[in-house]
């Protein structure tokens, strides 16, 4: 049972982990993560256990970032048991399912900072869009019928490519396209 | 930060569009097509053939009662149809993607019945509520005034209507800024019935005819089709590509095959990269104004090539680039629904879905007359390698098909030798177009 909730922790902390800024991640995952590094000594030989797993909990206070320190901790529990990890990711980051296309917008006043472009995702993977700025509009993503509604000129939607194809993403009111995501 | 994510119905027009086919593919599609473009001037046949086989071998006729209960419902069906749609335009949900309206005129009309009048004969025409409206009021009047009714189809007359008609129609599709809004088309419809029908109170209803841009594009697309009505109402079975050689070209009608074939031009044009640089951050009636320009420069260049193609046949054949103009005009034709097929199929295939749904509750108020309100589509009926093979075999032989027409009307024309070399520029043309056509789907 705790094996189950290290996975299903590993996978929560492990989605914006490594390499990445951290990540905000609801209370609720973060005590789970505690949990996980207290089995992961028994489950496998930890390469290095640079937090010990009271650091860990003690340095989760509810509704902080996690520490990206913790990924180490928690991605040996995830290489025993989880979905097997893309051999070209270096074992630290293998923890993390694959992050997927992230495409970052600046929209000040109903334009696209850098112009419309083109962004390509492979089809089923993840994408994560993530709008910024200062339109009280909404982004939406034609064929997959995705409506983004920025509240204060930012949002942020993750969805799974699984439509082939290429999409116009348009700032919807301003009428005004974005991007172009191709999926194949 | 706020995270919501509203799934939603499709929207209007252009939710997916097709991936670009791969550059091999291009290749491969693009030598296939120049290589039989030369191995028809040797290979082909070297006498006319179409006008021969243009009037085929009749069907057998079914009763009388049955064709009068058939064309009736025909009639009947096309003015529900379009009554329903314009209803629903003006006074549904403004939501593109909830309204019927618009999966009903950018696909199942303009997409749908291209391919059906190719495939099965002027269905259209069948249809039509302006002949409908027309021939009720021209029966009125001749009733009224004790003459036999007017002529259905007058042999004089022009074509520049048609194209007016069918360059606002393209421009409302690919130009206008909010072309998926229902009120939009609705005011189209509106503005166009008001056009067709004031038009035949004046010109009677070979006027509409003449000017119905849709009627006449789908009666130019039906004679590619191996069916057809001969002027006594006889249903005939005739070789595919043979109603080209006997197809009327009056003055416009070749503009408007151009027209036709440059706005399709055009709409493959607006996915590529360089558009999207060009409209980047422009929305509105300022978008709107870009792509005007873009629609008329596009149909220029196709215009322009054509035009440059005639100038050099003129020259080898000695014959006035009018008559030359007019005489190859119709063997663009399949280039036109071969570039209709490649551009719009999986649009029919995937968005048409849509259409099915939204039947059961066209208006969006909840209802589900047949129980298909909650489909959504299903983008696996036809994978993106399938859908990419189908555009570039619809290229490839549209162009083997327009190249075959050409031949045949050079055959027509002149003495041996010089149908053969009267034919380059049009080859050269053709080629043009075909490869274009294809760089228009690599998409880059």
């Amino acid at each position: 049972m705790a094996l189950a909730a290290a996975v299903l922790a590993g996978m929560a902390v492990g989605c914006g982990a490594p390499g990445e800024e951290t990540n905000t991640v609801p209370p609720s995952d973060v005590t789970v993560a505690a949990a996980v590094s207290t089995t992961t000594p028994t489950t496998a030989a930890a390469p290095t256990t640079t937090v010990p797993p009271a650091t860990v909990a003690a340095a989760a206070p509810p509704s902080t970032t996690v520490p990206t320190t913790a990924a180490p901790t928690t991605a040996v529990a995830i290489t025993t048991t989880a979905p097997a990890p893309t051999a070209t990711v270096p074992p630290a980051t293998t923890a993390a399912p694959p992050e997927g296309t992230v495409i970052v917008l600046e929209v000040t006043d109903g334009r696209l900072a850098g112009g419309a472009r083109r962004e390509a995702a492979r089809l089923g993977e993840e994408v994560t869009l993530r709008v910024s700025g200062d339109s009280a509009d909404h982004v939406h993503i034609h064929g997959y019928d995705l409506f983004l509604h920025l509240t204060e000129g930012a949002g942020e939607l993750v969805f799974t490519a699984d439509i082939p194809g290429v999409f116009e993403i348009e700032l919807e009111e301003a009428g005004v396209t974005l991007v172009q995501m191709e999926v194949s | 930060m706020l995270l919501s994510a509203v799934p939603a119905r499709a929207h209007g027009a252009g939710g997916r569009l097709d991936l670009p086919i791969p550059a091999w593919q291009l290749a491969w599609a693009a030598s296939f097509a120049v290589a039989a473009s030369f191995a028809a001037l040797g290979l082909f046949w070297s006498k006319p053939r179409l006008a021969a086989a243009a009037k085929g071998r009749a069907l057998p006729s079914p009763p009388r009662a049955l064709r009068r209960g058939l064309a009736a419902a025909g009639r009947v069906l096309g003015l529900a149809a379009f009554a329903a749609t314009l209803f629903a335009a003006l006074w549904g949900s403004t939501e593109p993607g909830a309204n019927i309206s618009s999966f009903a005129v950018y696909i199942i009309f303009w997409v749908g019945m291209p391919l059906a009048t190719a495939l099965l004969g002027d269905v259209w025409a069948a249809l039509n509520p302006f002949y409908t409206l027309a021939d009720l009021g021209a029966w009125a009047r001749a009733r009224a005034a004790g003459r036999p009714m007017s002529e259905a189809e007058p042999s004089a007359g022009h074509h520049w209507w048609a194209v007016a008609a069918i360059f606002c129609f393209a421009w409302l599709e690919l130009a206008y800024h909010n072309s998926g809004s229902p009120r939009a088309i609705g005011a189209f419809m509106t503005v166009y019935a008001v056009a067709m029908l004031a038009g035949a109170c004046v010109g009677g209803r070979g006027w509409v005819r003449q000017a119905d841009g849709f009627g006449v594009l789908f009666t130019k697309i039906s004679a590619l089709a191996p069916m057809w009505r001969d002027e006594s109402g006889v249903r005939r079975v005739r070789f595919p590509l043979a109603g080209l050689s006997r197809m009327p070209v009056k003055p416009g009608t070749v503009t408007f095959i151009l027209t036709v074939l440059g706005s399709t031009a055009f709409d493959g044009f607006t996915r590529s990269s360089f558009w999207l640089d060009v409209t980047s951050n422009r929305g509105g009636w300022i978008l709107t104004a870009f792509n005007t320009g873009g629609l008329v420069f596009v149909i220029g260049m196709v215009m322009f090539f054509y035009r440059l193609a005639i100038m050099a046949a003129s020259r080898i054949t000695g014959d006035s680039e009018a008559d030359l103009g007019d005489a190859f005009g119709p063997s663009l034709i399949p280039i036109a629904l071969a570039y209709t097929v490649a551009h719009y199929f999986s649009f029919l295939l995937f968005e048409g879905q849509m259409f099915f749904s939204l039947l059961s509750d066209p208006l969006a108020l909840g209802w589900d007359l047949f129980g298909t309100a909650s489909r959504t589509i299903d983008y696996t009926v036809l994978s993106p390698d399938a859908i990419a093979w189908i555009q570039t075999a619809a290229i490839a032989f549209g162009h083997i098909a327009g190249v075959a027409a050409a031949h045949d009307r050079a055959l027509e024309r002149y003495p041996a030798p010089l149908a053969l070399r009267s034919q380059y520029p049009m080859l050269a043309v053709m080629i043009a177009y075909t490869i274009g056509g294809l760089l228009l789907l690599l998409g880059a």
